[in-house]
């Protein structure tokens, strides 16, 4: 049974379950995985060029990678950022009903995530060619067209193992993980 | 310069277009190829009293089901919300629109909300629906914004004083008929600030991050027709030759934005139009070429090309040489046209610029200007030379 997102319960139970993944997980870290994001955490949280660029942001955004059975991804990811003034006060990995009320939801598939993190994807040429669909307000997001810019070229600088990358057994692993994180966190 | 990143891209063109004196009498076949059977006018009170819409309505026939003249220079939620509940109340399965850019901008919200039912703020945003959307034929009686072939639709909420955009593949209209004879009756002032709306179009699609050469192809033939019977359409009216060419470079340069972005000059004549209602075509007329001097030095290349389409390219000039003799061309065809060359005449104060600029920051097209923006000082001084 998992602790409802948002309570200190969850919290305590998420981080915990990071640190000991970021103890034992090998490098490089399978894309949207904990360790994965707790690291693009950090990397946010360390970029000064982020800080300067997003100095006046309010609100969350969500990272939705649509599921892909096939290449191991059985459900949907949603990682949140919450961003405010420069400051990311945290990436975390959280069920689909927290990650649909976010200010502004970035979605598309496994495939085309893939390809913004390995750099050859521009956001905002995919969102204009309806490869990734943007939720929220434009009016807002175009003001910081260069922290949204930031978050990718940030997220493309982790050494990263895609999904598609795995061999059968590997993915076969990710499977089983994922199916504990989701019982034991909800994700 | 990488192909997966920097030099791929998507062409998209699904609007099927039929173009001709006369071509008006084709609505009601193509209202039977989408598989409709029952189609709704939506339009205005000035095509009603110009009788086009009775023009439309005759062609449709059987198929007539009833007409919304609802639509206004800024179209707004509420009329998008009142068309969608009328065209449900009639049974309608096809949306015809009969009119400007914000007459089909109407047609295009009502069609999402005819199909996905819900409040049209729910889908604003970038490329959210999944599926098609009710038939949309567009049947534009004015040859500029291009909005018979794109992607986009700027609907007001006028509760919040805010324009919502919407973008999204799903609602470019099927067909597109262009009938020179629904534009012979434009005045001269807005054939000329329409016309120009087209050609900014054109520019912006080539100066824009995003071009590509399909795109360009587009946009610099529509130039060269622009440049060519633009100014017949003003001197003559009646001159359906020029009407019709004139009509296909507005579609082009549509094809062309739509598949490349707009960028600073429709950022700024946005705001412009929000803060002072200066029109649209006129703001971004004025804009053009203080917009072509302000990007020259990164993009001197894109204007060459234009000084050629323009046809004022001279033998062994530098391209930002070209670039400078685009902006001149510009005031030339615009001084020729008696279209206002300076936002002072316009209506707007200068100590209105600064909000202006500061609003600018915040419109979507700015992402996609060749040079990039980072404050609104750098857009104000663009403001003060064209002021």
């Amino acid at each position: 049974m998992h602790y409802a997102y948002g309570t200190e319960e969850w919290e305590k139970v998420y981080l915990e379950m990071v640190a000991k993944r970021l103890a034992t997980a090998s490098k490089p870290y399978i894309q949207g995985s904990p360790e994965w994001v707790a690291t693009y955490e950090k990397m946010i949280q360390e970029s000064q060029e982020y800080k300067e660029a997003a100095k006046g942001w309010e609100g969350t955004v969500v990272i939705h990678i649509m599921a892909n059975p096939e290449l191991g991804l059985e459900g949907d990811i949603y990682q949140l950022l919450d961003l405010w003034h420069g400051e990311c006060r945290s990436v975390r990995l959280v069920p689909r009903e927290v990650g649909e009320k976010a200010d502004y939801i970035l979605s598309g598939e496994l495939e085309r995530w893939e390809a913004v993190v390995a750099g050859d994807l521009d956001t905002t040429k995919a969102m204009m060619q309806g490869k990734i669909k943007l939720k929220g307000d434009l009016a807002t997001i175009v003001r910081y067209v260069k922290a949204s810019a930031l978050l990718t070229e940030i997220a493309a600088r982790i050494e990263t193992k895609f999904l598609s990358q795995l061999s059968e057994g590997e993915r076969e692993q990710y499977r089983k993980e994922a199916s504990e994180l989701r019982a034991e966190v909800g994700f | 310069m990488r192909y997966g990143r920097d030099l791929s891209f998507i062409y998209n063109n699904p609007t099927r277009i039929i173009f001709g004196e006369k071509v008006v009498r084709e609505v009601g076949m193509e209202v039977d190829s989408l598989g409709g059977s029952r189609a709704l006018v939506v339009t205005d009170q000035g095509v009603v009293a110009a009788g086009l819409a009775e023009t439309v309505q005759k062609a449709l026939g059987r198929r007539y089901a009833g007409t919304f003249a609802g639509g206004i220079q800024d179209s707004g939620l509420h009329i998008v919300n009142e068309g969608a509940a009328y065209a449900r109340e009639v049974g309608a399965d096809v949306l015809v629109s009969v009119g400007g850019g914000s007459t089909i901008d109407t047609a295009k919200g009502m069609a999402v909300l005819l199909k996905e039912g819900g409040r049209l703020q729910d889908y604003a945003g970038y490329q959210l629906l999944s599926r098609p959307q009710t038939p949309h034929i567009a049947i534009p009686t004015t040859a500029g914004t291009g909005s018979e072939v794109t992607y986009a639709a700027i609907i007001k909420d006028w509760e919040n004083s805010a324009k919502i955009l919407f973008c999204d593949s799903q609602i470019i209209p099927n067909v597109a008929i262009l009938d020179p004879l629904l534009t012979r009756g434009l005045p001269p002032q807005l054939t000329a600030t329409t016309g120009m709306d087209a050609l900014t179009h054109a520019v912006e699609a080539i100066h824009s991050t995003e071009r590509e050469p399909l795109a360009d192809a587009m946009a610099l033939h529509a130039i060269r027709l622009i440049m060519a019977y633009l100014p017949r359409c003003v001197e003559r009216g009646e001159d359906l030759q020029a009407r019709g060419q004139q009509q296909l470079a507005a579609t082009m340069a549509g094809i062309a934005f739509n598949n490349t972005q707009v960028a600073l000059v429709h950022a700024m004549a946005h705001s412009v139009g929000a803060l002072f209602h200066v029109p649209h075509g006129l703001a971004n007329s004025i804009l053009l070429p203080h917009v072509i001097a302000y990007n020259l030095e990164d993009c001197a290349d894109r204007y060459a090309l234009i000084a050629q389409a323009m046809g004022v390219a001279a033998p062994g000039e530098s391209d930002e040489e070209a670039g400078s003799a685009v902006a001149e061309a510009v005031w030339a065809l615009t001084q020729k046209m008696g279209v206002p060359q300076r936002l002072r005449e316009t209506g707007v104060p200068w100590e209105g610029l600064e909000a202006a600029a500061h609003r600018s920051l915040s419109d979507g097209s700015i992402i996609y200007n060749p040079k990039p923006i980072a404050t609104a000082e750098e857009i104000l001084s663009v403001y003060y030379n064209a002021w």
